[in-house]
């Protein structure tokens, strides 16, 4: 491959990367579409806390999911277009997504409280990144009429 | 449910856990008609969990905590006060998958999205969200309601990042727990409990400095 050659596909991927914003990441609802009512969670158990982990729609060629977890333990399996509930004792919970690299997202739980943490896709080497970040109540209430829930996963055996 | 400001600016970029920052009571503590906290009364907040953006357009990320406030001589423990956000990942998800065919195509242009990080969160001063009084607590009875809520701090600079746009009103979701009532001494400076599910917020939100 000519020096010319890999310059001119070194601009094209770059730019590809870039452009897309226009593209469907997060379908808009149609304009004579009907309001569609967030979705209406319980309140966790008594004692307990709760966190919400969702993903946005996604038009993927590739689906890309991943299980959330805290120590060995998986919690959630993240899946584009959908919501899982998880129900936590009070206190310190840290939450790790991995492929090439370990991400990661402390909260502190407080009995009666939902928490809200939303899964994103970032570059690696060779394999997508999943990430988790936290995310504030209306803005899972903004897409959640459009997400499927599913079941977290069950806790360990004690 | 008692309404917390930020007198600091708080990021995502050089904060970490245990960084702890200034908070103040944006509104008056009001219980029964009497100011039993006013608002403006300071207090300590500590950051939960903070990391910066990083390659490849993993979103930065901050989750904070308010601690307590000062009303004189005593500290009025706090919970849930549930200010969080990321920032925004430099990429929607299917960008990452035509720079995953771009990297493809070419590793120069790969090398340049790789490079790009993702943006951080800012809360600047004056951020407000709720917050709940974590246990019962005996606070001097004061004067009749009558303040205002206190005007919001003046921001300092932001950093040019991405402020949260629903983070100042953020509310966790959450049952109000139900409370004893509270008990009546017999004698003495009239005082008044603190109770989680008693304190009441009378004044009506604001949209934070930005």
């Amino acid at each position: 491959m000519t020096f010319h050659r890999l310059v001119l596909m070194s601009a094209a991927a770059a730019a590809l990367a870039f452009a897309g914003s226009a593209a469907i990441a997060d379908p808009p609802a149609k304009a004579d579409a009907p309001a569609m009512q967030p979705v209406q969670l319980p309140d966790p158990p008594a004692g307990k806390g709760q966190i919400v982990f969702y993903r946005k729609p996604l038009f993927s060629i590739i689906p890309f999911n991943w299980h959330v977890h805290e120590g060995k333990n998986a919690i959630c399996e993240m899946i584009a277009a959908t919501y899982c509930v998880a129900t936590v004792d009070p206190g310190t919970h840290t939450y790790a997504v991995w492929t090439e690299v370990k991400n990661v997202l402390t909260l502190e739980i407080d009995a009666g409280e939902t928490y809200y943490v939303i899964g994103g896709i970032s570059m690696g080497v060779v394999v997508n990144h999943p990430t988790i970040a936290p995310a504030e109540k209306a803005q899972f209430d903004a897409i959640s009429a459009r997400l499927k829930s599913h079941p977290a996963e069950p806790p360990p055996a004690t | 449910m008692v309404r917390i400001e930020l007198t600091e600016a708080v990021g995502s970029k050089d904060r970490r856990r245990g960084d702890k920052f200034a908070i103040r009571l944006a509104a008056p503590i009001v219980v029964d008609g009497r100011t039993l906290a006013p608002a403006g009364s300071s207090g300590m907040g500590e950051v939960v969990y903070g990391e910066r953006g990083s390659w490849g357009g993993a979103p930065g990320k901050l989750v904070l905590a308010a601690r307590y406030i000062d009303v004189g001589d005593i500290r009025v423990h706090l919970k849930a006060f549930n200010l969080a956000a990321g920032g925004d990942s430099q990429f929607n998800e299917l960008r990452v998958e035509a720079a995953i065919a771009g990297e493809i195509a070419g590793v120069a242009g790969a090398a340049v999205v790789l490079l790009i990080d993702g943006k951080d969160v800012v809360y600047p001063v004056g951020t407000r969200a709720h917050a709940k009084v974590a246990e019962d607590v005996f606070l001097p009875a004061g004067a009749p309601a009558a303040e205002a809520e206190s005007p919001p701090a003046s921001p300092n600079t932001a950093a040019p990042s991405t402020p949260p746009s629903s983070a100042a009103d953020a509310t966790p979701s959450a049952v109000a727990p139900s409370a004893a009532p509270p008990s009546a001494p017999s004698a003495g400076p009239s005082s008044d409990a603190v109770t989680p599910s008693a304190v009441t917020a009378t004044t009506p939100a604001q949209e934070p400095a930005k």
